[in-house]
Order: C-alpha cells, then sequence, then structure tokens
C-alpha cells in the first residue's frame, strides 16, 4: 500500500487533543491503523497532551469522588452493544451503509460502496468532510486517493470525487453538517435520515 | 510478576503507581494517581468544552480505565500522563453527548507551572518536562495557536477569523510552533 494522502496538521491536532467529533475521529483512527508516519506524528502531539495534563490548574472533585470510584472499582466491564446495519441503495451504482449519526453534533460516519465511473454523494459546504478509502480509487479534481489513503474537505474547498479505475470503490466517510446532495442520491440519503 | 514493580524503580512515581496497580491491584496507589490526575483531567475536560458534571463523570470514568488497564501500561512507551491523556482524550471523543461543547469554548491560556527540579523524576518524564519547558519558550502567540488546534481543533480559517489576524499570519504561527517541538522532541526520542 503506498499512501499518499495523508490528514492535515490541523487534523491530526485536532485528533491528538480530542477536539474532533467522534465519527471524524474515527475516519482519521483508519488511516493511523495504516500510516506510520502519521502514527509516529501522532505520538508525538499526545506527548504534548500528556504535558499539557500534568501542567494543567487542577479543578476541583466532588468531595466523595474517591469513595464513589473505590465502590466501583470491582464493577464489569460493559462492552458496548454492537449495532448492526444494513447497506441499503441510495442511487445508481451506490450503495450506503449508516455506521454512526449523532444528532446533538449533526455528525455522521458512514460507508460507501460506489461502482466504477460513479460520482460520489457529498455533504456540499456546511462542515468538514473526511474520507478514508478503503478499496478501488477516488479522483477528486487532478488528485487520486488510492486504498489507505485520507481525503479532506471542508466548508471552503469545492470537491466533486467520483470513482476512477475499473474496480468499485469502498470508503468510510465521516461529515458533519446537515447533507446537502443534490438529485436521487441526495433525496434518498435524507430520508433514511 | 510482583517482583517487576522492584525492578522498576527507575521509573516515575506515576508510572510506579500503575505498575503497582497492574501488579498487586494497589489501592494506596490508585488514590495518589487519582488524587493528582483526576482534578487534571477534568480540567483538560472543560477546556475541551465538558460541563463539570459532565467533566467529573467522564474524569472518574477514565481513572476508572486506569485501574482496569493497568496491565497494559509500558512505562517504557509512554509516560502516565501520555497514557492518561489518551484514554481521557478517548473517552471524551467517544462520548456521545456533546452538544454543548462548541458553545462552551472557555478562553484562557495555558497554566504551565514552573519546571520541576532536575531528578525529581525520571527517565520518561523527561520528554514531558522538556515539552512543558519548550512550551514555555515559545511566544505567547505561538502557544495561543497551538491550543487553539490542539483543544478545540478548529481549521486555521476559523482562528484566523476568531484572533483577527491574517489566514497567513496563523499558518506560519502554527508551522514555526509545531516545527520548534517537533525538533525538540525528535530530539530526545
Amino acid at each position: 500500500m503506498i499512501i499518499q494522502h495523508h490528514p492535515s496538521e490541523e487534523t491530526l491536532l485536532g485528533y491528538a487533543g480530542g477536539a474532533l467529533p467522534g465519527p471524524l475521529a474515527s475516519v482519521v483512527a483508519m488511516h493511523f491503523e495504516v500510516c506510520l508516519a502519521c502514527r509516529a506524528e501522532l505520538s508525538l502531539w499526545e506527548k504534548v497532551g500528556g504535558a499539557f495534563l500534568e501542567a494543567m490548574a487542577p479543578a476541583e472533585m466532588t468531595s466523595n469522588a474517591l469513595e464513589r470510584i473505590f465502590a466501583r472499582l470491582g464493577e464489569p466491564v460493559r462492552e458496548p452493544a454492537e449495532k448492526k446495519s444494513r447497506e441499503r441503495w441510495i442511487g445508481p451504482g451506490i450503495w450506503y451503509t449508516p455506521l454512526v449519526h449523532d444528532k446533538d453534533q449533526g455528525t455522521r460516519l458512514y460507508r460507501l460502496r460506489a461502482r466504477a465511473g460513479t460520482k460520489l454523494p457529498t455533504h456540499g459546504h456546511d462542515g468538514r468532510e473526511l474520507t478514508y478509502v478503503l478499496t478501488g480509487e477516488i479522483a477528486d479534481g487532478d488528485r487520486r486517493y488510492g486504498p489507505g489513503d485520507f481525503l479532506e474537505a471542508d466548508a471552503t474547498h469545492e470537491h466533486e470525487p467520483r470513482v476512477s479505475g475499473d474496480t468499485e470503490c469502498v470508503c468510510v466517510i465521516g461529515s458533519e453538517g446537515p447533507p446537502r446532495i443534490p438529485g436521487i442520491a441526495g433525496l434518498l440519503l435524507r430520508a433514511f435520515f | 510478576m510482583s517482583g517487576s514493580v522492584q525492578d522498576h524503580t527507575g521509573w516515575d512515581e506515576n508510572s510506579r503507581c500503575i505498575l503497582a496497580i497492574a501488579a498487586n491491584a494497589d489501592r494506596e496507589s490508585f488514590a495518589r494517581l487519582f488524587a493528582f490526575f483526576a482534578p487534571r483531567v477534568k480540567s483538560y475536560l472543560m477546556r475541551s468544552g465538558a460541563d463539570a458534571a459532565e467533566a467529573e463523570e467522564l474524569a472518574q470514568e477514565a481513572l476508572l480505565a486506569v485501574w482496569r488497564k493497568a496491565a497494559s501500561f509500558d512505562p517504557a512507551r509512554a509516560t502516565a500522563s501520555t497514557w492518561i491523556f489518551t484514554i481521557a482524550r478517548n473517552l471524551w471523543i467517544d462520548g456521545i453527548r456533546r452538544a454543548k461543547r462548541r458553545s462552551q469554548m472557555v478562553d484562557t491560556s495555558w497554566d504551565i507551572e514552573p519546571v520541576e527540579q532536575p531528578g525529581e523524576r525520571l527517565i520518561a518524564t523527561d520528554t514531558e518536562r522538556s515539552v512543558t519547558a519548550a512550551l514555555k519558550m515559545l511566544p505567547p502567540d505561538q502557544v495561543e495557536v497551538i491550543r487553539l488546534s490542539f483543544f478545540e481543533g478548529r481549521p486555521h480559517a476559523e482562528i484566523a477569523e476568531r484572533l483577527s489576524l491574517p489566514l497567513g499570519t496563523v499558518k506560519s504561527r502554527i508551522r514555526l510552533a509545531c516545527g520548534r517541538l517537533r525538533k525538540l522532541l525528535e530530539d530526545l526520542v
């Protein structure tokens, strides 16, 4: 796997410090899984985080905080229930699997599977949209994104990704802001939420 | 297993506490870690936009995770502070109820305490102490942009707007500050 496109420094810092919303952070984490360079950079910033934490002015805890946590030390660990989600057809050549929808934050995580030549539905201009390519290839302008690559679009960035290459493309997308997708795909996407 | 704690006398106090939890489920060590880290984790979460009650609850969860995951802590790879920071950060990222966080961004500058005396902590914390020292050496305007990027994760354009600065100035400040920090940390690793 040759990784050519990485998260921007602002995205990496946002992840390291915990400022990136969950669904967006999940996409960045997928890239970290395969990218040693970004992982090294992350570990550097986590050291900065550790130093920040140590130097932080302490906030006052409630008076019985220690007793309460001692009472909880033996608690069994609760594993979060795994949610099953089904893949849906949302337009010619495009299948959509919702993974997370945080209504409070207006953020989403979902998987898209699209046939070669298809234009991918995007979220328009209302927020950041982070994409991680699992298989296949996406072209956006004159850039090509393959497996492991990270594609970043924000409110100031007009982009029109489409599936290039000969095979279908599977990618995971984290986005914020309401979907404003034109055409049938947008209509169907809105209908599902 | 219990012998490994004695073998690690070189580690700093906080790391030794985690190792003691892993080896002996040592509650006294846990109480010490809790006293130091829970109020700081709470402080970090409040600065990131949590309200006091949510920050308290997540700080409890973070320290509970320290108790449970103590066996996976490797003091050669991370300091106690960095390890606990990532635990708290991941809990915060995974938190669902964060609707109010953006409206509660706090605008306080870093409370960076004086660097500790040499010899007070050993090995891995040297890195963090140096990070703290480096942050103190950076001009305040560079620390400010790092802070905004790190805790609030705002795009550079938003930081520029907020500080009424040209985008180019924000970008160059971040680049300068990142460069200096990175250089320092790479020299240490």
